[in-house]
């Protein structure tokens, strides 16, 4: 188990390094920083910027320079702000994490729910309905799930009641001094749009691997015994089908740190996705290169957790 | 996150993803109870064979109607669209502003008059053609790329497949958000090469795991036995084997190419005004979500909804058709 944790580890880290190169090249190469002072009198303030931003160094020195200062931590601060990158992404992620986490867990209780309904009582009524919605949510664009939402839910109930407050919020994630309710309100739309995505997907791979497993032998071989229906669902069929299901989970959840831009723009949540859009409008190339980075190694770092999960779970992958 | 059809179509590294050999068109299984008592066993090709298991999946064929429709109606804006695109902003246009849903204007009209069925009809254009050519773009890099790391093996193939790790690793939407503002300035072109380059991995891992299960088959064996060419076998023996997952993940691939060029239309980084698109027309729109022209945010949605849905069904029902051992 060691060597093979060991070897997928020595793997993941060149290809950190190889994609730290890229984005580096790809954001020098298209993001000035020195743009916004274009507009100013002074004709040699773009020149004394560059000059001390080094930008006319040649491109390997630069990512070297970058690169120490950035594995020392020393991340710098933003070019908007003027706080410390590090604390500025730090912050960021706290609200993103929120999103995700809550995201996640709801999803995976729905999905597996659906999926295991949908095997076991495949081409029911509700398995039908199921997989036509999961058609529907896998076809929804994401963006259009939250403004539609946002209209339906917030503005039309409160119009047609007269509402003082909507039933549930559309900005950010806590109002003044509110409890846990109040918290709900706010995250209920934000995390529904993140998950109708992520329960259609999850829920039809459920749907596969619990059917794989319950056309197995040991499941016959269990029901033959005379274990009891339920039991062979739960502890013999679930079990199993959870497998690939955790795998898929793993690396889904890598790619939702960076695919939250779109959940955190509508909602307006101070979280890595306006950190990005706020760095990308002005400029800010010392936000943008952290920020790249992080979301490309929790890709990483997720990939090879699923790697990881899948040998700790499934024996027969370690060897091969 | 990756869009939906690579969440859950993927073929994930080791396990979740069927495996290749199974999708091969095997001609012996769909007899379908056709030969009857006494009769002479119909000979059918296997495009016939296709043929009949495609069009039985109502759904699919309900789809593919519904995309040539699209694709019409978007050849045909000229013809079809009740207005012009691009009014003059006259009084008399003026006068018809922010009116909803009208046996004049079938979707309403927008702040400065603008007919919306125009727009929609206008602005499947721009969706359609990028996600089409994103596509055929991806598939042809994708199939080039697994195809030479699946067939050589190797030192090739281990250059090739981390090079498509890298691509995987790259956050797809900043990346696209960032060249959309800085580079291309919205430029159609521009938008449809980046979603090209990031968009063949999904493709290049599905052929390699075919090539890699085709080349130890006895009649690629026999082939090179006889003396026949690498360039041969791949186009002879193997490619043609290919063809049915091929078309499934490139229909998968329109699918992400549309949802994404939306996305990035509607973020503002994508195509920009005044050529119009169903997302920075829902960008445009946006604004106006409580207010008493809300009714703008449906047509654009809808139409990006039901052409993904679309899309997405026919490439269910190529896959079940191209693929009669699968159940899904």
């Amino acid at each position: 188990m060691a060597t093979y944790v060991g070897r997928r580890l020595l793997y993941s880290i060149p290809v950190i390094l190889v994609a730290s190169i890229l984005l580096f090249v790809f954001v020098r190469e298209t993001t000035d920083p020195t743009a916004r002072l274009r507009a100013s009198r002074d004709t040699h303030a773009v020149a004394r910027e560059r000059a001390r931003l080094h930008l006319d160094d040649p491109l390997p020195n630069q990512y070297w320079h970058w690169l120490s200062d950035f594995a020392r931590g020393k991340w710098g601060d933003s070019a908007i702000t003027h706080r410390s990158v590090a604390s500025d992404i730090k912050r960021a992620m706290r609200n993103t994490l929120q999103l995700i986490l809550w995201g996640i867990l709801i999803s995976a209780v729905v999905a597996i729910a659906i999926g295991v309904y949908s095997a076991v009582r495949q081409y029911s009524a509700l398995d039908y309905t199921f997989t036509g919605l999961s058609f529907i949510g896998l076809s929804m664009p994401p963006f259009w799930f939250g403004i539609i939402a946002i209209e339906l839910l917030v503005y039309q109930p409160k119009h047609l009641f007269n509402l003082h407050d909507p039933i549930v919020y559309s900005i950010g994630l806590h109002g003044a001094g509110g409890g846990v309710l109040d918290y709900a309100r706010h995250l209920a739309l934000p995390v529904a749009t993140l998950c109708v995505q992520i329960i259609a997907s999850w829920s039809r791979y459920q749907r596969a691997s619990m059917l794989d497993v319950m056309s197995a032998d040991y499941i016959r071989t269990a029901r033959a015994k005379g274990v009891p229906r339920r039991k062979v669902i739960f502890k013999h069929g679930l079990r199993n089908a959870l497998v690939p299901l955790v795998t898929v989970m793993a690396i889904d959840i890598g790619y939702l740190f960076g695919g939250l831009i779109i959940t955190e723009k509508i909602f307006s949540i101070p979280g890595m996705g306006n950190l990005f859009f706020t760095a990308l409008d002005g400029g800010d190339t010392n936000v943008l290169l952290p920020w790249l980075i992080i979301v490309a190694t929790s890709i990483i770092v997720f990939n090879l957790l699923a790697d990881v999960l899948l040998g700790v779970l499934d024996p027969r992958v370690r060897v091969s | 996150m990756k869009t939906g059809d690579e969440l859950s179509d993927a073929p994930r590294e080791g396990l979740g993803g069927a495996e290749p050999a199974q999708l091969l068109p095997s001609p012996q299984v769909d007899a379908e109870g056709e030969l009857a008592a006494g009769a002479e066993p119909v000979a059918r090709t296997q495009w016939q064979l296709f043929r009949r298991r495609f069009f039985r999946h109502k759904v699919a064929v309900a789809a593919l109607i519904l995309l040539v429709l699209l694709y019409v109606c978007a050849l045909f804006a000229h013809q079809l669209a009740p207005y012009d695109l691009h009014p003059k902003l006259n009084i008399d246009v003026l006068s018809q502003a922010r009116k909803g849903p009208s046996a004049k204007h079938w979707l309403g009209t927008d702040e400065l008059g603008r007919d919306q069925l125009t727009r929609v009809i206008y602005g499947g254009r721009i969706s359609l053609a990028i996600g089409l050519t994103v596509a055929i773009a991806a598939t042809v890099i994708g199939t080039l790329i697994g195809m030479i790391a699946g067939f050589f093996g190797g030192w090739t193939d281990q250059g090739l497949s981390r090079f498509t790790d890298l691509v995987l690793v790259i956050p797809d939407l900043a990346v696209l958000a960032i060249a959309g503002k800085e580079l291309g300035n919205g430029s159609v072109p521009v938008i449809i090469l980046i979603l090209a380059a990031l968009y063949w991995t999904y493709l290049a891992r599905v052929v390699r795991g075919l090539v890699i299960s085709l080349k130890e088959k006895e009649f690629v064996e026999a082939a090179r036995a006889s003396g026949a060419s690498s360039f041969r076998i791949i186009g002879r023996h193997i490619l043609p084997n290919c063809v049915g997952p091929i078309t499934v993940a490139a229909t998968l691939t329109v699918a992400t190419a549309i949802i994404t060029e939306s996305t990035l239309s509607f973020l503002g980084f994508g195509v920009q005004s005044p050529t119009v698109t169903w997302g920075n027309m829902l960008s445009q729109s946006e604004g106006t979500v409580g207010t008493h022209l809300s009714y703008l945010i449906y047509a654009p949605g809808l139409a990006i909804l039901l052409t993904v849905l679309a899309v997405n069904f026919l490439g269910d029902g190529l896959r079940d058709a191209f693929d009669p051992q699968s159940k899904h």
